[in-house]
């Protein structure tokens, strides 16, 4: 039944616009806990993130939107429902392939930076490719450092950067293995607001020159403007599912969601 | 991930530094005794191979196995003259080993409690080499081992008084020797004197502790034995070959450090068993302090093998980085000889600092040689 659900969605889940889905949720649940303490941080969630676009995800805390995130990365796995990623179904994957797959197919983006230490920037940015085994192409290296602005700090370490830089280094960690998909869990949550708009930009950047989709996760209205399309989550369940607008409009719906 | 965990060693430098520590502390004390111990043997053995060299065959009183008495019966002088008449002797001399006490003119000991007296032997089997004076030749003269000679700021000349199992007597100092290469007996300090003298001095009139043969040439040491053997077939004695009896002697010895050896392995072994659980607790906090780095890793597509592979790797690093150069260094310093710095006063012959007086190692020199 619900794999019959996942496999209708995925089929008919082209937009108008022409993108196709690069991941679909099928009636996803997640409880944490059991019993009288059981929580349910999703309630059966259908949606699907299309190709080339740049979506962000809303809510309050507690409305699921991590979960939501993790459950489509496959760092989760769902009470009940299905994650369809790039054609693949998550569940059916043993833990070779979902490392793989998150290697191969996923960029992540967090909100504590989560750059290595010991190793320095240029050394982080390529980390997804060393796991792998991979050399990085050379041009596709350098138009990355250059639109991360990274320039003549590549051999500095992580703690040698100010925060800006660093969110901008683990957005091109995410991008340079051209993922199917990047995850940005709050990405500006630990940033002033000029760094802000820079990732911000940059993230706006990978979607509109590297034709790369994004899912980012925020609270904050402002760069949900950034975005192309909107989803709000309440109680875990989605709210809302619509373009997205202006900062000022999406205010207007977040309280709208809310009341 | 290999540079990850590389990187990871070199840049948490202390961190680094205070686990192989605590390696090196317990495989020093393992590596260390090994050291030591095999060191003194090999020590020992070079010294009794090279006193020996010019001894093809040694004849000894048999060891008594009595519960009672395990002293050795010493051989009549008569049986020197016999083997000297057995067929392909070249030379063959009375030995003496005891103990005595020697006090200079002060009255003050000279060289520890006790000194080996050790009679002459004629050529080939005299195992001294004299670096002064010359070797006794009347019953008033003496020489003394290199060291002992030359700590107790003597002079050739000198006299002294030996306390033996007879009495105190008077001698004159005539000069030092070397035993063999080394400036000591095994470690004990050792006065020269006359065959007869030595017999007078420890109540052994007429007979002797052993025997030393020396072969002609074209005579094998085995067919010496075998003939020597052949010749006093009926007397409670034992014949074997001058390398059977350096062997012997250096196993003895050995036998006697056995003691020191188990001793020091036992305090290696909870170094190490407390080692392994401080080891085991760093690479705990190790881990610890690492998973969000390890979890970044895996969520950025590393396997679990890979995770698991570098926190391997990072272990072995310091494990060998740790022990491959202690074990290494150790041997080093004994090839140098610079471990005497680091021991007590072993009681090998090359220490420049041997210890005095070990009962247990003397008494098994001395059962080994044979003494009244």
């Amino acid at each position: 039944m619900l794999a019959a659900m996942s496999t209708h969605a995925f089929e008919h889940a082209d937009s108008p616009t022409g993108a196709t889905t690069i991941v679909a949720t099928a009636g996803l649940h997640r409880r944490y806990g059991d019993g009288a303490a059981a929580v349910d941080a999703l309630a059966g969630v259908d949606v699907t993130i299309r190709r080339g676009e740049l979506t962000a995800v809303m809510g309050a805390s507690g409305s699921g939107k991590s979960t939501l995130m993790h459950l489509m990365a496959g760092l989760d796995t769902p009470t009940a429902g299905t994650v369809t990623l790039d054609g693949v179904r998550l569940d059916q994957l043993d833990d070779r392939r979902l490392t793989e797959l998150r290697r191969d197919k996923v960029g992540f983006v967090f909100q504590a930076f989560n750059l290595l230490p010991v190793l320095t920037a240029e050394e982080n940015l390529v980390l997804p490719l060393t796991i792998a085994g991979r050399k990085p192409v050379r041009e596709w290296l350098e138009s990355l450092v250059q639109s991360v602005g990274l320039g003549d700090r590549r051999t500095h370490r992580p703690s040698e950067l100010s925060g800006g830089q660093q969110q901008r280094v683990a957005v091109a960690r995410a991008l340079v293995s051209k993922p199917a998909v990047v995850f940005a869990d709050e990405p500006t949550g630990n940033l002033d607001s000029a760094a802000s708009t820079e990732v911000l930009e940059l993230l706006r950047r990978a979607v509109d020159d590297f034709a790369q989709t994004v899912v980012m996760v925020t609270h904050d209205a402002g760069a949900a403007s950034y975005a192309d399309r909107l989803i709000v989550l309440a109680d875990g369940r989605i709210a809302q599912d619509s373009r997205a607008g202006s900062t000022e409009e999406i205010l207007d719906v977040m309280k709208a969601v809310r009341s | 991930m290999r540079q990850v965990a590389l990187r990871g060693l070199r840049v948490r430098r202390l961190r680094t530094v205070l686990t192989a520590f605590s390696v090196v502390l317990g495989v020093a004390m393992i590596a260390g005794t090994y050291v030591l111990t095999d060191t003194v043997d090999k020590a020992f053995s070079e010294v009794f191979t090279q006193a020996n060299a010019g001894t093809d065959v040694v004849v000894a009183p048999k060891q008594v196995d009595d519960a009672f008495d395990s002293s050795q019966r010493p051989l009549k002088e008569a049986l020197v003259r016999r083997v000297r008449q057995v067929d392909g002797v070249a030379a063959a001399a009375g030995g003496i080993q005891d103990d005595v006490s020697i006090r200079n003119v002060e009255g003050d000991r000279i060289g520890g409690a006790m000194i080996f007296v050790l009679a002459l032997q004629p050529e080939p089997l005299d195992p001294f080499r004299f670096v002064s004076g010359r070797a006794p030749g009347f019953p008033d003269e003496i020489a003394l081992s290199a060291k002992a000679f030359a700590e107790e700021d003597l002079q050739v000349g000198d006299k002294v008084t030996v306390v033996g199992a007879e009495g105190a007597r008077h001698f004159k100092l005539v000069g030092s020797a070397n035993f063999g290469d080394a400036d000591t007996v095994a470690g004990y300090p050792a006065a020269i004197v006359t065959l007869a003298t030595a017999q007078a001095l420890t109540g052994q009139r007429g007979e002797v502790d052993t025997i030393a043969v020396a072969a002609r040439d074209g005579v094998t040491p085995a067919q010496l034995r075998s003939r020597v053997g052949a010749a006093l077939a009926l007397e409670p004695l034992e014949v074997r070959t001058g390398a059977r009896d350096a062997a012997q002697q250096t196993a003895d010895v050995g036998e006697a450090f056995g003691f020191l050896r188990t001793a020091l392995l036992v305090f290696g072994g909870i170094a190490l068993f407390v080692g392994a659980f401080v080891i085991y607790n760093t690479f705990t906090i190790t881990v610890a302090q690492r998973t969000r780095e390890l979890a970044l890793l895996r969520t950025l597509g590393a396997s679990r093998r890979q995770v698991l592979r570098s926190v391997i790797l990072e272990a072995v690093v310091i494990g060998l980085g740790a022990s491959v150069p202690r074990c290494s260094g150790c041997s080093a310093a004994s090839r140098s000889r610079l471990r005497c710095a680091v021991c007590w006063r072993c009681s090998a012959p090359t220490c420049p600092r041997p210890r005095r007086s070990s009962r247990r190692a003397r008494s098994s020199w001395r059962s080994s040689s044979g003494s009244s």
